[in-house]
Formats: C-alpha cells, structure tokens, sequence
C-alpha cells in the first residue's frame, strides 16, 4: 500500500493507525479477497466517524487522527483480526505441524497426478488407441499430466490455502507446459509422417495399409495432446482472470487507480 | 444448414459453447468499453482477451472434431477391409466440417478482439496521458 488518498481526514502515513491498515492491506498471511474487505470495511467506518467529530466541535486534522486511531485495529486486536481473516484451512490444521503438512500436500498432489494419468491412460486402453502408439505418445502425457498437476497445485495454493504471496507467480509455466503438449504432439505426428515416408520408400506395395494406421495413431497423438493442452489453457484463463479480479477489487478498495498496466507486475 | 451442425456430431456442443460465449464476451466488453465512463481496467483488457483465448479454443476444438471423425472413420476402415474411395473422402470431408466452423469462428473471434484491443489501447493512452498531463 502506498497511500489512501481518499479517506477522509486521514492524517499522515507515520500514524499507528495507519501503518496497522498499512501492514494489514499487504499482509502476505491472508488471502487477498479477505484484506481487501477488511479493508473496505475499515476505510466505511473511517469515513463516517470524522463528520461526526467535526459536528461534534473537533478541527478536521484531529478528527481524521482521532477516527483512525479508534476504527483502525493495532496490536492484539489486529492479530484477532487476522485470525479471524485466516482461511479454513489453516485453522483446521492449526494442530499439526507445518512440516508435515507441507509432506501430506506433496503426497496428496502425487497421487491426484498418477490418477489423472491412470484416467488419460485407461481411456485411451477403452478406445482401442494404445495397441500401436506412437512413441512420442509418452512425453504427451507426461507433460499434459504435470501441466493439469501444476494447475491442481496452484488453485490448491489459491482458493484453498489463501497463499496469495505473488499470485501470478507460476501461471507463465502453465501456459508454456500447456503450449509444449500441444508442440510435442504435433512435432511427434511430423515425425512419425517422415519416418512413414521413409518406410514407404523402401516398401511402396503397403502404401494404403501404413497410411490408415498412420493416421490412426497420428490423430491420437495429436488428439491427446489437444485434449490435454485446451485442459491447461482453460486452468490458465481461469487463474489468471480471478487473479486479475481480485487484485483489481483490492486497488480500488486502497484508492489506488488499477493501472492498466498493473496486471503486469 | 442445421444437416451441416447436426452432421459434425458431438464436437457441435464444445463449439456452440465457445461461439456463445464469444458473442456474450465481445456484447459485455463492447459495453463496458464504449459506455460513458469507460476506463480501461485490467478486467476490461482481461474479458476482452478472453475473446481471442475461446476463439483459439474454438479452433483447437474443430480440429480435435476433425481428428477424432478420423479415427473413427478409419477405425471402421480397417474393420471393413476394403471401402471404396469415395466413401473414404466423403469421411473427411465430413471430418472437416468441424475444423472450418472452428476457423471461422476464429477469424469472427479474431476481428472482434482487435477492434476491442484497439479500443482498450486508445483508452489506456488517454488515462496515461491525462496521469502525466
């Protein structure tokens, strides 16, 4: 936070008061969406109370001063706040330690990664397209599974760990693994097809035959890939649109103007 | 018309989906973009990408359509054995269907984003202007 030009009778940013709404509205511990309605509703109560000093007799400067001192929490009652703000989670793992938390996250996020795996994999089995695969079938899923496991992780850090320390942090990666499935697929049909050329060449009597196979397990190399790259891309625009909403509501609930440049940072 | 999207088969839904969704972005960002007050907001410029992201996914969508009615078609070809020719070209032109109706919508798509774009910039520049000004 830089400054809250808008409060009314606000006094200097060297207050108490105003460096706890400070430390609060950048408090990297709680989710955006919940500092941003703190506050919002901090800044309301801030704006109604000077009007009512100054009708009471008070000079404008000492009625901003004396309103944020009193609305403003600091010390124990911003760390009740706080607490009060910290996500579900957090509090209902406030038991254990953090370490084997951390452990049970990684293990959890293992197997949701070998499920989607086993999913991908045991539909293309159903479809009778895994008797003769292509072999750059395998980097397909591998890098279509860790793009959908790292879009699993980070909407787990997000909505439900309400970590929103550099939220954009990662989203790049999603978009490039999303994009390198969609490449390794149509990279892998391309040399499928030249190393057909090159079978072709030396055996022009099968030409039909090879040809059907070919496309067969061409179009469920690029098929997966596709399946696989729209999944990530989709999980990329939802992060990315809730991230800009969000940060956008918290500028403007600051009185800053939401640069048009600001998603950027 | 209607024999042509019935005719593309299960892959008419994601694209019908995508298509409506691109009329309902490109109708809420003309709004919020060329009403009276209108700034330009990273949500705006978000909603307004948004538009290019589902006609790319339009796109993407018709070819998975084509490649899918490949693998069927040639799934049955090697269950028949031999099909005449012009069975087998009237299975890809059938196939391409999906492909062309998801380009158009690209291109759609496409054009509709840029005119957004070139207004969200012109706003940006008079917001930037106006700041330093």
């Amino acid at each position: 936070m830089t400054s809250r030009e808008g409060a009314p009778g606000a006094s200097g940013p060297s207050t108490i008061a105003e460096r706890s709404l400070s430390d609060l509205a950048s408090n990297p511990g709680l989710p955006l969406p919940a500092r941003t309605r703190i506050v919002k509703e901090l800044v309301d109560d801030l704006g109604g109370l000077p009007r009512r000093l100054v009708a009471e007799g008070r000079s404008p400067d000492e009625a901003g001063r004396r309103a944020a001192e009193v609305v403003l929490p600091a010390g124990p009652a911003l760390q009740e706040l706080e607490e009060l703000a910290r996500p579900r989670y957090h509090r209902l793992l406030a038991g254990f330690e953090a370490r084997r938390v951390r452990a049970a996250e990684r293990a959890a996020l293992a197997v949701a990664t070998l499920l989607m795996l086993g999913l991908a994999g045991g539909t293309l089995l159903r479809t009778g397209l895994l008797t003769a695969p292509s072999p750059y079938l395998w980097p397909v899923l591998g890098v279509g599974t860790t793009t959908l496991a790292t879009i699993l992780a980070k909407a787990f850090k997000l909505w439900i760990k309400g970590a929103h320390h550099r939220p954009r942090r990662g989203l790049r990666g999603i978009a490039v693994l999303a994009a390198l499935t969609l490449g390794l697929g149509c990279a892998g049909a391309l040399l499928d097809l030249v190393s057909l050329a090159g079978t072709l060449e030396t055996t022009p009597t099968e030409g039909a035959e090879l040809l059907t196979a070919w496309l067969v397990r061409e179009a469920a190399l690029v098929s997966t890939a596709i399946i696989f790259a729209l999944s990530g891309a989709l999980g990329w625009l939802a992060l990315h649109a809730w991230i800009t909403w969000v940060e956008q509501a918290h500028a403007e609930a600051l009185d800053l103007t939401p640069s048009p440049t600001m998603e950027s940072k | 018309m209607i024999d042509l999207w019935v005719v593309m088969g299960f892959i008419r839904y994601p694209l019908t989906f995508s298509s409506m969704v691109i009329l309902a972005l490109v109708l809420y960002s003309s709004v919020r973009l060329f009403e009276g007050d209108a700034r330009a907001l990273p949500m705006t410029r978000t909603w307004t990408d948004a538009v290019l992201f589902w006609g790319g996914f339009a796109f993407i969508t018709g070819v998975l359509g084509t490649l899918l009615g490949i693998v069927l078609a040639a799934q049955s070809i090697e269950q028949a054995g031999t099909v005449s020719p012009m069975l087998v070209w009237g299975g890809i032109k059938v196939a391409l269907y999906s492909s062309v109706f998801g380009l158009l919508v690209l291109a759609a798509s496409s054009l509709a984003w840029f005119a957004l774009h070139l207004r969200w910039r012109a706003l940006a520049s008079r917001e930037t202007g106006s700041a330093h000004g």
